[in-house]
């Protein structure tokens, strides 16, 4: 196991790599100078502009910038914003801004497994019945709808309506969690409705749980213990992978709500060009999702005995 | 504590009147209602096993004979599956009757069960011991620790070696053989009056197939318990079966002692199935097989569901059903030249 865990983590060297210089060179290639852009309409001085070049490397080739780049970050070092804020470490913001981001990931997580797991099981439990059509039918509507539109939806139709439920900012403390949670989750929670659906729907026609019932179980431990144990095997696979869709979901909708958080400031630094801020901030994120990656597939095996780790 | 027909068997039950059967199938029709039409599994099915009794329920795949066994445990989803007609009784109690929590009570505990293949008939996921302790946990409500060492005394009595050890093994670390073991190991758990075996043997090798099954004969006549032997094995059934009823169509076709079915069948079903079999000591030219198919049980054809492929056959078989008649002492036959049958062997 000890080994596993080893081999795992030096698996993540190259796909960080990889994954950073991806992010680098699409920054590298957008159109655009991010300098001329701080100027605004009355350009900077030529001695500013070649000042700010030199301080952050612009006028290198990519592969040598990307180089002197990553030479920093492995030394903690992850640059300076250029212009959301300017002059300040990365590290420095995401340290400011990390706690709104981690409660609305966290808040859209909670949603999704409470809402998702359940729906699913129910609709699984009564195949066939009104429930059962309308989680299939709400979840279809759900994925088919951007989290942009359901925001907004949410925010008109819920927040306006009920003048407890903000509909912007944090200022009013966990209730303003409400609305952006529900919206960052449901796309995610439609799909792990249906595939809980899905799977314990498979579970519950396999012979074990005829032995269950076959044993004198009750109907409540045949399903809870017995075929719901297996139907989330693929249902925490999904879980992992949807914590990086979650993540970079958080970019869209703390824009849309205007939240302080690590995504709100990703949105403003596409949009002003500020690489430092993009690359850095999406490397963490990276790294985030590799890791949590990592303790899935180690949770397997205390959910399936079948797979071991050497 | 778990209900009076716990507190019953926990302590003992109380002894059958002589005579008395300990699990009685009435006239049981199942069908299942499926978009294609209705497949009736089982046509009005009859029988009745003795308390230590072993009965051998033969017949091919789609036979039925499966089918009234789930009937028996309450396995049959419902829809598609129902129970059309008909009683089963255990220890002359309707099972149809009883509250689904006394019918639940009775499973595992009275009425025990061995499905065919032991690696999809276990839970993956839980290990052999804790599944096995989980039947005596639940319907005895012990602690964990005495439902696990009746669980490393129950696999032992099963013949699995060092079984203390073996109780944290999943199934899939098991042998075949071991697993159908342990399968009988969690069967027996509750000390079962009636043991229902859904083909034990047909997933494993054949050197095993022998070893579990005398560990089934061996256990039904130490324990007492009544066995009901499911199979389309004929070698099976005459090594192991006191009793034989033949199904075929959903319908008992002939019935008796399994020396006296064996050497001079009934019914022109049996007699098929003895010729289609390979003689040991001799050498043939060729087998002599059923010609045809078992019938569709969406179509079952009129008169005798036998008859398409009965050499025996006449137009009054087309036309009329043969009910199972009594043709002898403890034997009935479904067949109307059933002396034919018998005489003309």
């Amino acid at each position: 196991m000890g080994r596993y865990i080893l081999r795992r983590l030096l698996q993540m060297i190259p796909v960080l790599i990889g994954t950073t210089f991806l992010i680098y060179a699409m920054n590298f290639a957008l159109p655009g100078d991010p300098v001329a852009a701080l100027g605004g309409d009355r350009p900077l001085p030529q001695e500013v502009q070649d000042q700010i070049r030199e301080r952050y490397n612009l006028d290198d080739p990519l592969l040598v910038q990307y180089a002197k780049y990553m030479g920093n970050v492995v030394q903690g070092d992850f640059g300076e914003s250029l212009s959301v804020r300017r002059g300040q470490d990365v590290t420095e913001i995401v340290a400011d801004t990390w706690p709104v981001t981690v409660r609305l990931a966290l808040v859209a997580f909670v949603f999704e497994i409470v809402i998702g797991l359940a729906a699913g099981v129910v609709a699984a439990l009564r195949r066939g019945s009104f429930v059962d059509n309308l989680v299939r039918g709400s979840t279809i509507l759900l994925v088919s709808l951007p989290i942009f539109v359901t925001a907004l939806v949410l925010q008109v139709a819920v927040g306006l309506r009920f003048d407890w439920i903000p509909v912007a900012g944090t200022q009013q403390g966990a209730v303003s969690y409400l609305l952006p949670g529900i919206a960052l989750a449901s796309v995610s929670l439609a799909y792990l409705a249906r595939l809980t659906r899905n799977s314990l729907m498979e579970n519950l026609r396999a012979d074990y749980v005829r032995t269950a019932t076959a044993k004198g179980l009750p109907r409540s431990r045949v399903v809870g213990r017995h075929a719901l144990r297996n139907s989330m095997i693929p249902v925490v696979t999904f879980l992992a992978f949807d914590l990086g869709v979650l993540l970079s979901g958080t970019i869209v909708t703390e824009g849309i709500f205007n939240l302080n958080g690590i995504g709100g400031i990703v949105f403003d630094a596409i949009r002003q060009q500020d690489g430092t801020v993009v690359v850095g901030i999406v490397t963490m994120f990276v790294l985030v999702y590799l890791v949590a990656n990592l303790i899935v597939d180690v949770l397997y095996a205390a959910l399936d005995p079948r797979i071991r780790y050497e | 504590m778990n209900g009076d027909y716990n507190a019953a068997t926990a302590s003992g039950r109380s002894p059958l009147p002589p005579g008395e059967p300990v699990l009685e199938v009435r006239d049981l029709h199942v069908e299942f209602r499926t978009r294609r039409g209705t497949l009736r599994a089982v046509n009005g099915v009859s029988w009745s096993l003795e308390p230590g009794e072993t009965l051998a329920i033969l017949g091919e795949s789609g036979s039925g004979k499966s089918v009234s066994a789930q009937a028996i445990m309450g396995l049959i989803d419902s829809p598609p599956g129902f129970i059309t007609e008909g009683e089963i009784r255990f220890r002359g109690e309707d099972l149809f009757a009883l509250s689904e929590d006394r019918r639940r009570r009775i499973r595992g505990d009275g009425v025990a069960m061995v499905f065919q293949d032991a690696l999809t008939a276990l839970n993956p996921v839980f290990s052999v011991g804790w599944q096995i302790a989980e039947t005596y946990r639940v319907h005895r409500g012990t602690s964990k620790r005495e439902a696990y060492a009746k669980a490393a005394e129950l696999l032992d009595r099963v013949g699995i070696p060092s079984a203390h050890e073996r109780l944290n093994s999943y199934p899939h670390e098991f042998s075949g053989g071991m697993r159908q073991r342990a399968m009988i190991a969690m069967a027996l758990a509750l000390d079962p009056e009636v043991l229902i075996a859904d083909e034990p043997t047909t997933a494993l090798d054949v050197t095993v197939q022998a070893q579990i099954m005398d560990l089934l004969t061996e256990l039904r006549s130490e324990l007492g318990m009544g066995l009901v032997l499911i199979t389309h094995d004929l070698a099976v059934v005459a090594e192991n079966a006191d009793r034989v009823a033949v199904m075929y169509a959903g319908r008992i076709v002939e019935e008796g002692t399994v020396s006296e079915v064996f050497t001079e069948p009934a019914h022109p079903y049996t007699l098929g199935l003895m010729h289609s079999i390979p003689p040991l000591h001799r050498r043939v030219a060729a087998l002599d097989p059923i010609p045809g198919t078992p019938p569709n049980p969406a179509r079952i054809p009129p008169g005798c569901p036998f008859h398409p492929r009965c050499a025996f056959a006449r137009q009054h078989c087309r036309e009329v059903e043969p009910p199972l008649e009594r043709v002898g002492e403890g034997r009935a036959s479904a067949c109307h030249y059933w002396e034919e049958v018998k005489g003309g062997e």
